[in-house]
């Protein structure tokens, strides 16, 4: 019986995912209030997490952000998700809309005897792709000549973690994880000339890779009358960037602390607020210095609640509200963000597989500057938990 | 007792919700359309900014030389048939050496001896493009055949005389066509055919200053032909004998170059000591190598890139009409250093890209040829092929125009340069 449900969700989940992930390959966006500097911190979070605000990021075993979520798992846990943002930026009497397509998040759970549970992830740490067309002009011999200009950047840092939680007791868990984080940025820059006859465009690329590690650790507490204190802490060691295997420049993984107080006294309803400190400013160094580099502290709160029964399990409604400081700007301009996130949670088939729908209203604004973002950040998501 | 509705049923909310999730799945999907409409917040949000282009100005070249000659002989589709005793004087040679001695009459089956000969006359095609004299002019046909060494021009040369002077022609080169027939004796051919023998024609203009531009070539055969009527019978169409030769021990290529080709009783000045030439008659070709500095070839995108040459003021020919300056683009490596071979061996400059300039030989100053196209192919040659260009005229050895620049041996200001305006490349990823 299970397995006919598997299968055809396994169908409708293939669909849905290829529609999405087959754009990745043609994703683009301009620079954007969100694309300053090392790109936008996507965050890493589930798409349950995402549809709270992502306030659930401390205690949702999917987002890989505190290792002791893994603790007490008792079933292998299979997600993925893709997230694409529709984006318009406004200021300055001009107008621009985008599109970006993002796979934010891939996780694999694997659990252990005696609560302990390992957990592989594969997440978006900073999403930097965005293209330009601009109109300029090139002074040669004295004279302006006008040019048209495309700037193309595609790429990302990506976070890859290994963790693994562990239920002390069932009022304590604790994990702990390592992380590396690899990628690159692939830039290519084109700039043509009206007068084609006596001058010749520049088509120019450039690549860069990043490498880094770090570590984290959290832990879980029961506090009693149904509220859960949470905490984590990332420790960034050495990142650097390389151009041809030269490492041109070197800097720290941003520290990472966060705390949640979580609340589920009411049955089949969890609340949650949280707060993290996010030092970026350790990352400035590792940058040309064109972007300012800004410390963030983001605030969240979000609840789920259960909805009504679909094949016999609850349907689980979520909300959220998340104010979060972007960590990239230009000199003497901070960029901050404001999210209201609703969600679903949708179980296709029984126990083993859940469809995980968010979307999130974006305000992005940065000081100074004149210009408004603001985005729709659209999340499908699918977790599959087969039975051991 | 009205039913009570059970307000977590599934029934009442299946329909909202499934509408919500197919929402969120449909406007996902339509997310994955690509959008480009970038570039309104540049430059005040733009991450990166550009490079500045840098312009330069280099004595770039090396070494720089003319070299006179061309075009070689056969190798040119038109000749110059001329006579203006201030500028240039030529004359063409023709080679009939395989005379017919039977005809098929009216392409028929029946194939009969020549036996009389009537209505001889030299067709020359002509080339159509220029301008041509108004005033009238006679071309005279020789007989040129001799058992001397003809192929010393000195020994051709000798052959015009009076007494071998077999047709002419009177007329004015501006009101005729696109070919011209000269009249020559019948008698003169008639012996030759019937002796087996061999008609070799000299063409010449005499009785006033012209010009005529011929076509030697077409489709890798003689274009002049020699047309007469073989038997008295007029119904008979005519015979033509086209151009060929026989050169002892010789290739088929030297064979063809004899068969229709120029000499010149009076040919432009040579090169001064600090003047490269292209042009003129013979033509001169002229060769110029660059040592570009690799920070420019290598390490950046050129976008602009002229050779900037010193035009000295010509008087040869022509001077004041307009004339195409041709690039050659070497191809040997630094183990060729004949600098004819060098040449022979050049591909035309359309294949890289380079364009003909035109200029007017009179003219003086600073003139620049875009090489833009080659410079950008300099970067992707191996170190061991010269960077170089070349230049020879338009209508090369078929017109009297020259074109003079000052040379590498000029004083520095009249030097061959490179001006080249280029965007040093960047590592730009790095936000």
């Amino acid at each position: 019986m299970i397995r006919i449900r598997l299968r055809s969700f396994f169908s409708l989940a293939a669909l849905a995912l290829l529609a999405t992930v087959a754009a990745v390959a043609t994703a683009s966006a301009q620079s954007s209030i969100g694309m300053q500097g090392f790109g936008y911190p996507v965050g890493g979070g589930s798409v349950r997490t995402n549809g709270t605000g992502g306030a659930f990021a401390e205690f949702d075993a999917l987002t890989p952000t505190n290792p002791a979520a893994l603790g007490g798992l008792s079933r292998t846990v299979i997600a993925a998700q893709a997230e694409p943002e529709l984006r318009t930026l406004t200021g300055n009497g001009v107008s621009a809309k985008s599109n970006l397509q993002r796979v934010p998040l891939i996780m694999l759970i694997l659990p252990a005897r005696h609560g302990v549970a390992m957990g592989l992830s594969a997440t978006t740490f900073l999403d930097r792709t965005f293209s330009t067309a601009t109109t300029g002009s090139a002074l040669i011999d004295g004279i302006s000549i006008p040019t048209s200009d495309q700037t193309e950047v595609r790429g990302a840092i990506n976070d890859l973690r290994a963790g693994a939680g562990w239920q002390i007791s069932p009022r304590f868990r604790v994990g702990a994880a390592g992380h590396l984080y690899t990628g690159g940025n692939e830039a290519t820059r084109e700039r043509r000339f009206a007068d084609t006859l006596r001058l010749g465009g520049v088509l120019d690329s450039s690549r860069v890779a990043y490498f880094g590690t770090a570590l984290s650790v959290g832990g879980e507490a029961t506090l009693g009358k149904g509220f859960t204190a949470l905490a984590s802490y990332r420790r960034g060691n050495e990142i650097n960037a390389r151009v041809r295997d030269t490492i041109i420049s070197k800097a720290t993984v941003p520290t990472r602390t966060g705390a949640a107080l979580r609340y589920d006294g009411i049955v089949g309803s969890v609340f949650a607020v949280g707060v993290e400190q996010i030092s970026w400013s350790q990352m400035a160094s590792l940058g040309s210095g064109t972007a300012t580099t800004t410390d963030a502290v983001n605030w969240h709160a979000g609840a789920e609640v259960a909805g009504p029964r679909l094949r016999g399990l609850p349907m689980l409604v979520r909300a959220g509200y998340a104010r979060n400081g972007l960590p990239f700007g230009i000199p003497g301009q901070t960029a901050t963000e404001n999210r209201l996130s609703a969600g679903l949670g949708l179980p296709v088939a029984g126990e083993d597989a859940t469809l995980d729908l968010s979307v999130q209203r974006a305000s992005r604004t940065m000081s100074g500057s004149g210009f408004k973002e603001s985005a729709w950040l659209l999340g499908i998501g699918i977790q599959i938990r087969p039975r051991n | 007792m009205p039913e009570r509705v059970r307000l977590t049923s599934w029934p009442r909310f299946r329909g909202p919700l499934l509408l919500c999730g197919l929402v969120i799945a449909a406007v996902t999907a339509a997310a994955c359309t690509e959008s480009l409409d970038g570039g309104a917040a540049c430059p005040s949000l733009c991450p990166s900014t550009a490079e500045s282009f840098r312009d330069t100005i280099v004595d770039a070249v090396v070494f720089d030389s003319s070299l006179g000659g061309y075009p070689a002989l056969g190798l040119s589709p038109l000749i110059l048939i001329a006579n203006r005793p201030d500028t240039v004087v030529t004359s063409a040679i023709i080679r009939f050496d395989v005379l017919p001695t039977v005809f098929t009459a009216n392409r028929g089956t029946s194939v009969d001896s020549i036996t009389a000969v009537d209505s001889v006359y030299l067709r020359f095609p002509l080339d159509s493009t220029g301008r041509r004299g108004t005033r009238p002019v006679t071309l005279e046909v020789y007989d040129v055949d001799t058992m001397a060494s003809d192929s010393v021009t000195s020994v051709v040369r000798s052959l015009f005389r009076p007494d071998r002077r077999i047709g002419s022609l009177l007329f004015t080169p501006s009101a005729i066509g696109d070919s011209i027939r000269i009249p020559f004796s019948k008698t003169v051919l008639a012996a030759k055919i019937a002796a087996k023998g061999r008609l070799r024609l000299g063409v010449r203009i005499r009785g006033g200053s012209g010009q005529l531009r011929a076509l030697a070539f077409v489709a890798g055969a003689g274009a002049p032909t020699v047309v007469f009527d073989p038997s008295t019978d007029t119904t008979f169409a005519p015979q033509q004998i086209s151009p060929s030769t026989i050169v002892p021990n010789a290739t088929a290529d030297v064979e063809l170059s004899y068969s229709v080709y120029m000499i010149s009783d009076l040919a432009s000045p040579p090169p001064g000591a600090n003047t490269l030439v292209v042009g003129g008659f013979p033509a001169y070709r002229s060769y110029l190598r660059f040592n570009v500095p690799s920070l420019i070839t290598d390490s950046s995108t050129i976008v602009r890139a002229e050779v900037l040459l010193t035009q000295q003021a010509s008087t040869f020919g022509d001077a004041r009409d307009s004339v195409g300056l041709l690039a050659l683009v070497p191809t040997t490596t630094g183990l060729v250093t004949d600098l004819r071979r060098i040449l022979d061996l050049s591909a035309a400059g359309s294949f890289a890209g380079v364009d003909s300039t035109l200029m007017v030989p009179a003219a003086t100053g600073v003139r620049a040829v875009n090489v833009l196209s080659l410079s950008r192919t300099w970067r992707t040659l191996p170190a061991n092929v010269p960077r170089a260009i070349a230049f020879r005229i338009g209508l090369e050895g078929a017109q009297p125009a020259e074109l003079r620049f000052f040379s590498s041996k000029a004083p520095a200001a009249l030097r061959p340069r490179l001006r080249i305006t280029y965007l040093p490349r960047s590592e730009f990823a790095l936000p």
